[in-house]
């Protein structure tokens, strides 16, 4: 067990410096003039530029200020921003938000997802089940984006429900959470009932049922404990294309979380930013997929590591 | 991110019209400052400014937020002349030696009084050049400043403090120009002449750490909090302020990414006053916020340029065809739905010395003529304008060149770069077939000056279009040489009519300022340069 963990993380370091380097290319090659990205429509003064300019090594090669950023890095040292803001404090300010909004997303997903899931798999055939795969696949076939501004426009400004933007609260919260949510809720709700529908006819399902057992714990503890292993795969994938979905949902709603930073540092070309925020994504992923791996020797005792 | 602007028009293209909110806190009552409005708050719909410290805050975000916290030494009127609003009287016998006195009592939040040093501070820090301070350029008139500011950027300047600058007294204090300048009591209006506290800086004459965070100024309105990046920025009224008190208690400047969203907010009442409309929202603002849409004049100009070094537009006859081949009001209606003027001279009409049409004829839609001007002096049959894709300029370049195309029988091409900052080296580098090229200019205080030098003089700033004329160069001299106002006005006009003579740029609309506000606020204005004015805001029912 300890040796598994140890060598994924091992792996992780590898891919981390894989994907700074990869990104930070990326980012240098589309790189136009990133301090007049900066000004926007005015001219920039030559005293700032040449500040700006000495302050990032904008006059120096790709390797230089490659090897300037990964030393800072390994020193625990961020960067700054363009508009010198150390980027450990924007990061700091912004990842409560991303993991609130991902977490309650993940909390709709999980509760009504599998929950939903399940009662269709019970009640196979029947309307509830009708119902949710008709809802589920006109979810899926809607983008983000559209899901979004319909949300915001329906549930936020027709009916005034919800709040139109973010105001600072976890009540404003709730909307984009919702339909970050969507998508992954879709594809839970039809996970679930497929693996729930399976367990149910499995000969151990039978067992419990023929001992006498309450439906309720035959399903509750038996069937749904086989039936998440699936389903805990799916959605630790899943939280990666939450994180990217909140890049359109926080800039929809107005929520200075790590997408809508991303966001704009893409727009600004501010290198940096934008380079530490890809790569603690990809940790992101990383660590999540790991968490998962970890917690099928949880839901099943046959699963070791060695 | 065009999907998203679209998905945002037919949004908003269906929504009713707002009912009106109300406001618990909000009782009525007499002209005078009601205990109701001091606990109001108001909020007012921003970007993320880049920065706050004012010698280095150059977008509109900030300088709305800098309008709360600090007073300036002047204010303009209503003819857009500067009065004096710190200052107590801004004095010179030859617009070269200026004196200012500032007027007693006001103190920063901290409660460190306003004096002299609070301005020569803030000023040698600004004018420093290794600071990098966006706002540098605008201390080039004062004596010494070649001193801060060596031309090569890696060289140690030879001096720290601008030379031109002297302390007469705790109040009072001389600025000395370079040249002559009679136009400066205007530029001092603008955001770099702020003061600073002497809390701004540390021990090593920096700006200290989380000083732009927790800003101290000394206007109407002190921070509440700290800088709540992307998020907002809270401010209250100053209670020892000493000059004209505002009518709320708070301001909450929201911070907003995407105006879309702000506009969505202010229509459920959640935001207070939006002081910019969203392009995609110009066209339902008025069914949607009914006399809550507002418009005030702007400084804005919009202009098509000419590469006059280009031989397909070096002859003034071809750039005259073209600017007669373009019908102004046409694209204001259906491109601006009426939110832009049709623009027919080189400066903006908020300026005191604006004279309507001093383009004259070149300037007027006429299609005959101008097909006919053009066929004589054998203009080329291929045209192209570029522009910047991301400032939302494609749909008007095209309703312009598709204009060309049809009245002058010419091929028109309307070229996106992705960015103003990709096109601007291009032009700089004079790149052959950029063609045509659109710019815009805004003010930075009201002066023709602040026109006629950066755009049209040769090497001005902004002077992309290899133009140069010597004898407006010269007029331009003299008439900022020229102690009074008034004789400095006669001298730009005169070099304003070598523009209409020469045609570099063909002037196409000036901007307004396109607001909306909640049913929450009254009394709501926007001024010259895009920002709310906080004086004269109330909420609704007093």
């Amino acid at each position: 067990m300890v040796r598994f963990v140890v060598r994924r993380l091992l792996q992780m370091v590898i891919v981390f410096f894989g994907t700074t380097l990869v990104v930070y290319a990326m980012m240098f090659g589309a790189q136009g003039d990133p301090i007049q990205a900066l000004a926007g429509e005015k001219p920039v003064s030559a005293a700032q530029r040449a500040y700006l300019t000495e302050h990032f090594h904008l006059d120096h090669g790709f390797w230089y200020r490659y090897a300037d950023y990964v030393g800072g890095l390994l020193r625990g040292d961020l960067g700054d921003t363009l508009t010198l803001r150390p980027i450990s404090s924007v990061l700091a300010g912004a990842w409560p938000y991303t993991l609130k909004l991902a977490g309650l997303a993940m909390v709709v997903v999980v509760v009504v997802g599998v929950g939903a899931g399940v009662l269709a798999g019970v009640r196979r055939g029947g309307l509830f089940d009708a119902a949710t795969l008709a809802l589920t696949l006109v979810v899926i076939g809607v983008p983000v984006v559209v899901l979004g501004f319909l949300g915001q426009y329906l549930l936020g400004i027709r009916l005034r429900l919800f709040p139109v933007a973010n105001e600072g609260d976890l009540y404003s919260l709730i909307l984009p959470a919702l339909l970050l949510g969507m998508l992954s809720l879709a594809t839970t709700v039809r996970l679930t009932r497929t693996t729930v529908v399976e367990n149910l006819r499995a000969d151990y399902a039978k067992t419990a049922r023929a001992k006498g057992l309450s439906r309720t714990r035959v399903v509750g503890v038996h069937v749904l404990r086989n039936s998440l292993i699936p389903v805990v795969t799916f959605l630790g994938v899943e939280l990666g294309s939450l994180m990217a979905g909140a890049v359109v949902i926080e800039n929809i709603f107005n929520i200075p979380g790590v997408g809508f930073t991303l966001a704009r540092a893409v727009r600004t070309e501010d290198g940096p930013t934008v380079v530490t925020i890809v790569s603690l994504l990809v940790i992101v992923f990383l660590v999540v997929n790991l968490a998962v791996d970890l917690l099928y020797a949880v839901l099943d005792p046959r699963i070791r590591y060695a | 991110m065009h999907v998203r602007r679209a998905t945002a028009r037919i949004v908003v293209a269906v929504v009713a019209v707002v009912a009106a909110g109300t406001l618990a806190a909000c009782t009525g009552g007499p002209a005078t400052v009601s205990a109701a409005d001091t606990a109001a708050v108001v909020s007012i719909g921003i970007g993320e400014p880049t920065h706050l410290i004012p010698t280095n805050t150059t977008d509109s975000s900030g300088a709305q937020v800098l309008a709360a916290l600090f007073t300036p030494l002047v204010t303009f009127d209503r003819n857009n002349k500067p009065v004096p609003a710190q200052a107590d009287s801004i004095t010179a016998t030859d617009s070269r030696v200026w004196t200012i006195r500032l007027k007693g009592g006001y103190t920063f939040h901290n409660g460190e009084p306003v004096t002299s040093d609070s301005y020569l501070r803030a000023w040698n820090f600004g004018a420093y050049g290794p600071n990098g301070q966006d706002n540098n350029p605008y201390f080039a008139k004062i004596s010494g400043y070649a001193a801060l500011n060596p031309t090569d950027p890696k060289a140690t300047p030879t001096a720290t403090t601008l030379s031109g600058l002297r302390r007469i007294d705790a109040l009072t204090f001389q600025v000395v120009l370079s040249a002559p300048y009679s136009d400066f009591p205007a530029a001092l209006g603008y955001l770099a002449f702020l003061p600073l506290p002497a809390a701004a800086f540390d021990a090593t004459g920096h700006i200290a750490r989380g000083f732009e965070d927790q800003l101290v100024g000394d206007g109407p309105f002190q921070m509440r909090d700290v800088w709540a990046h992307d998020q907002s920025i809270e401010v209250q009224r100053y209670d020892s302020y000493s000059g004209t008190k505002p009518k709320v208690g708070k301001i909450d400047f929201k911070i907003y990414q995407d105006l879309t969203t702000a506009y969505s907010d202010a229509l459920t009442n959640t935001l207070d006053v939006l002081p910019g409309v969203p392009t995609p929202n110009l066209a339902t603002a008025a069914k949607d916020f009914g006399n809550r849409y507002r418009h005030s004049p702007s400084s804005a100009f919009q202009y098509l340029a000419f590469p006059t070094y280009d031989p397909d537009y070096s002859n003034v006859n071809v750039r005259k065809a073209i600017s007669m081949a373009i019908d102004r009001d046409q694209i204001v209606k259906s491109v601006f739905a009426g939110s832009q003027i049709a623009a027919r001279s080189f400066v903006s009409p908020v300026l005191p010395g604006y004279r309507a049409n001093t383009c004259g004829a070149a300037c007027q839609y006429n299609p005959v003529a101008a097909k006919e001007l053009y066929k004589q002096s054998n203009g080329p049959a291929k045209v192209q304008i570029t522009y910047n894709a991301d400032g939302g300029h494609k749909e008007w370049v095209e309703a312009t060149c598709n204009q060309l195309a049809r009245n002058l029988g010419v091929k028109c091409v309307a070229q996106a770069e992705a960015k103003l900052a990709d096109l601007l080296p291009k032009l700089q580098n004079k790149t052959p077939g950029v063609g045509m090229f659109r710019l815009g200019w805004v003010m930075d205080y009201p002066s023709m000056e602040d026109y006629l030098t950066p755009l049209y003089s040769t090497g001005g700033s902004a002077n992309y279009y290899g133009y140069s004329n010597p004898q407006f160069d010269q007029l331009v001299a003299q008439g900022s040489q020229q102690p009074t106002g008034a004789a400095a006005i006669r001298l730009y006009q005169e070099a304003e009519d070598l523009l209409a003579r020469d045609m570099p740029v063909i002037p196409l609309r000036f901007g307004q300022n396109d607001f909306v506000y909640s049913a929450n606020v009254s009394n709501v204005s926007v001024d010259l340069f895009g920002d709310v004015n906080l004086l004269d805001i109330t909420v609704s029912g007093t």
